[in-house]
């Protein structure tokens, strides 16, 4: 019953907090930005023959996610400083 | 030649918003024993009453044609079962009755083998329904029983061999039919208790089985088609493929290789909840009883978002009866204890799939802005690869012998600068 009513709470939040955003139509990446990807494997081939490309994306990827959760721990930080009494 | 590989993958309707996945696939042949006559499942269990078995409703389609001259026959019949060994599928039975729907064989045979022809001349090779009108027979419900079907090609009053066939049997509990693949094997027809296609009528005597009409191929949202591939072997051309979660068979396919070539079991599904526990196993077979299993068990779990198959709940665990203890002390200490267990429960328990709506709500919100941009573009990253060059740099092929040992430092050089600055990184953030 409690556990129940807790998630029924977050669902509704979340249902409420979405609802601006379910009334858009679903996003589509431009036609040039999806063929100029997949006209990037020729160039990517080429270059692996001297660079590790595979690495580079690797370490690419992991300097996105880590800057993505440090942004992300601010915000929360930033909303939880927000409520009156907390530091 | 033996079987050298099964590559085995499960896909999905298109329309079904889903991710199966398996794990990577090994197989060798690790095993060899003897292979049991029949397999399958029984039925029983007819909540303490003995019924009258009434009658099967069975739609059936030829397949696989008999060779020329030979006689396609289609023989069902009850068996009640002695003793019966799931895990290793040996059992004992008696013979209830047989039939021979196809009214095509000689009444000597009828005769020898038992079979009971019907007056009705049952036209296989089309698809059509077919009811068999059992003659009212009490079935104990103590007792377990298996409804068995069998095609085969005879001549000259021997069965020559089995020819491949769909079954589709009518689940008289909810009306639903369920399709079962009759590969040309003499095999059991896998059911589980309680959703047997008979009637069972309790107050005794015939009682037909209506017409269930099978739903639109494009209905069956629930069956995920289940595709395994593989290489067939001369010595021991059947191959059995068996889905089992927690031990529970769930799935058995059995495919003949009819020439030396690849078999294929995209046509096939199965009716899988979402879990996590799925294991998939192969192994092949011979008439003489030769069986060889391909492999260790490929484990993979299902999740298909509203997914309408619900994975059976155990019955609960009837509460511990307070009335036999010895003192009222105990019996007081039992009664609060039950109390406070039911309390728990109904306090803290989430209903059963309850955390489902997120996930649909995640799939609704995904492809929306803002966090659509952010999905659609890291999804068609994803598919970004290192595809073939469309530019060779002269020169680079004849000193890979320097290039490779430069890349491989230069990988190692990167990999290091990385950790260095996410450890800076990381004693800089401040809390």
């Amino acid at each position: 019953m409690i556990t129940n009513f807790l998630i029924n709470v977050l669902y509704d939040v979340a249902f409420l907090f979405t609802l601006p955003a379910r009334l858009f139509e679903n996003v589509t990446l431009p036609a040039t930005m999806t063929s100029a990807i997949s006209s990037a494997a020729p160039a990517l081939g080429t270059i692996n023959a001297v660079v590790p490309v595979t690495t580079v994306l690797a370490i690419v990827a992991l300097f996105v996610v880590v800057e993505f959760a440090i942004l992300t721990w601010k915000g929360v930080n930033w909303i939880i400083r927000k409520i009156p009494g907390v530091n | 030649m033996l079987i050298v590989a099964v590559a085995a993958a499960i896909t999905l309707p298109a329309a079904a918003s889903a991710a199966i996945f398996w794990q990577e696939p090994t197989y060798d042949a690790i095993e060899t024993t003897t292979f049991p006559p029949t397999f399958g499942q029984t039925f029983g269990d007819f909540g303490g009453d003995d019924v009258t078995l009434g009658s099967v409703a069975v739609r059936i389609a030829q397949t696989e044609a008999c060779p020329s001259g030979q006689t396609a026959v289609f023989n069902a019949g009850l068996d009640e079962v002695s003793s019966y060994d799931d895990t290793g599928g040996n059992w004992t039975s008696t013979q209830a009755f047989a039939y021979d729907p196809s009214g095509d064989l000689d009444p000597e045979i009828i005769e020898t083998y038992g079979f009971v022809p019907l007056s009705q001349n049952y036209a296989i090779g089309v698809t059509s329904y077919q009811l068999f009108p059992y003659p009212s027979y009490l079935l104990d419900h103590t007792k377990k029983y298996r409804l068995w079907f069998d095609t085969q090609c005879w001549i000259n009053e021997e069965p020559t061999q089995n020819f491949g066939a769909d079954l589709i049997m009518g689940y008289a509990s909810d009306g639903v039919l369920g399709k079962r693949q009759h590969a040309g094997i003499e095999q059991w027809v896998n059911y589980p208790t309680g959703t047997f296609s008979v009637i069972l009528d309790s107050a005794g005597g015939m009682h037909e089985t209506p017409i269930i009409e099978s739903p639109p191929d494009g209905a069956k949202i629930t069956e995920l088609p289940v595709v395994f591939t593989g290489t067939c072997d001369a010595t021991l051309p059947w191959v059995n493929i068996e889905i089992r979660e927690g031990g529970t068979l769930e799935m058995l396919k059995t495919i003949y290789c009819t020439d030396i070539g690849t078999f294929d079991t995209s046509d096939d599904g199965a009716q899988l909840w979402n879990g996590t526990g799925f294991s998939a196993t192969a192994a092949s077979f011979n008439n003489e009883g030769t069986i060889r299993v391909i492999g260790d068990p490929v484990g993979f779990y299902v999740d298909v978002l509203g997914n309408p198959n619900v994975r059976p709940t155990m019955p609960p665990v009837p509460p511990e009866d307070c009335a036999n203890a010895d003192t009222i002390t105990e019996q007081a200490t039992c009664w609060i204890t039950q109390r406070l267990h039911e309390m728990m429960i109904a306090l803290f328990q989430p209903p059963a799939g309850s955390m489902d709506r997120f996930r649909n709500l995640w799939e609704a919100v995904k492809n929306k802005p803002p966090v659509g941009y952010v999905v659609v573009t890291a999804n068609t990253i994803n598919t970004l690869t290192i595809g073939t060059p469309s530019v060779q740099l002269q020169g680079i092929a004849a000193l890979s012998n320097f290039f490779d040992p430069m890349k491989t430092l230069l990988t190692t050089a990167l990999w290091l600068f990385a950790l260095v600055w996410l450890f800076n990184r990381a004693r800089e953030i401040e809390v």
